[in-house]
């Protein structure tokens, strides 16, 4: 199982940010590097990406507040 | 300089170049026809479809765009700036930085025209965010960004500001108002005209040909 988290690099300081839109839904086969989700902060929208192949399973929803090193999903 | 026969065309440009498989380093100056460019966010709204509706009616053509923060009208007199860079996979992706390099890539190609400019918030402005630049406290442009990961771990990155050069804001805030009026349950906050200023109340021989000139001349690092 590979934990899809918030990288800490994303933004300097402990700002919150918001998931803006998964591209895939749960139960879904990802592909490593993919692009899952978008996530927006301090007006600076990044794409993430799939850290593995597998199943997703979406832990933190569209919308969701989020912050650096947060698990937003699991690939299985 | 190239002024858009509409803005969708501009931002299904730069998205284009975002994935391109070449990579592209580029900066565009653009002048647009009047159009409201939302988030992703504000188009799920509760009632952000009547919202586009009533605005589109009113002659501001609405689009979805892909860089972050909130509603901001395009228009005559705004002059935008598009950044497009290509990062290797082994360069972190921050945010602040590349505002800070915009920032100070701003001061250096406006420092001909001695203005108190300063970086930072500005309350009940457009499209707020922590780097604002500001005459005299006012808001004046406007930045965003918009990061997208490549599977080979590399980067393209897009800039965005916008410079109110001689816009009439009244109309941009009014716009914008009225978007959010409609399309949210209880509206956040209202955009306020007055904590925002052209450049040609300072210099009113400016135009966007010569403003865009002035910042090209300084090199982007």
């Amino acid at each position: 199982m590979v934990e899809v988290i918030i990288p800490n690099d994303m933004w300097e300081e402990d700002l919150e940010g918001v998931i803006v839109t998964w591209i895939y839904k749960t139960g879904a086969t990802v592909s490593e590097g993919d692009v899952l989700c978008e996530v927006m902060v301090e007006k600076s929208q990044s794409d993430l990406l799939a850290p593995a192949t597998g199943i997703l399973t979406i832990i933190e929803d569209a919308e969701a507040i989020v912050k650096r090193g947060q698990v937003i999903a699991r690939i299985e | 300089m190239v002024l858009l026969d509409t803005i969708k065309n501009r931002f299904e440009y730069e998205q284009d170049l975002l994935r391109a498989d070449e990579p592209v380093n580029d900066i565009l100056f653009w002048e647009s026809h009047k159009a409201l460019a939302i988030s992703g966010r504000d188009a799920r709204l509760p009632h952000a479809e009547e919202a586009i509706s009533v605005v589109s009616n009113s002659g501001w053509p609405v689009l979805t765009r892909k860089s972050g923060g909130g509603a901001f009208p395009v228009a005559s007199g705004v002059l935008n700036i598009s950044i497009l860079r290509n990062y290797p996979a082994d360069v972190l992706l921050n945010a602040d930085a590349n505002y800070k390099s915009l920032a100070n890539w701003l001061l250096r190609g406006l420092k001909p025209l001695n203005l108190n400019i300063s970086v930072g918030q500005t309350n009940n402005a457009l499209c707020d965010g922590r780097y604002n630049l500001m005459i005299d406290g006012k808001k004046f442009i406007g930045t965003s960004q918009q990061w997208h990961r490549r599977s080979d771990g590399s980067s393209r990155h897009l800039m965005h500001c916008a410079i109110l050069v001689s816009a009439d804001i009244k109309e941009l805030v009014g716009v914008v108002n009225k978007f959010y009026s409609i399309a949210e349950l209880n509206q956040r906050s209202i955009v306020l005209p007055h904590v925002h200023i052209d450049l040609c109340e300072y210099e009113p021989s400016l135009t966007i040909e010569s403003v865009a000139h002035l910042i090209a001349k300084v090199r982007y690092d």
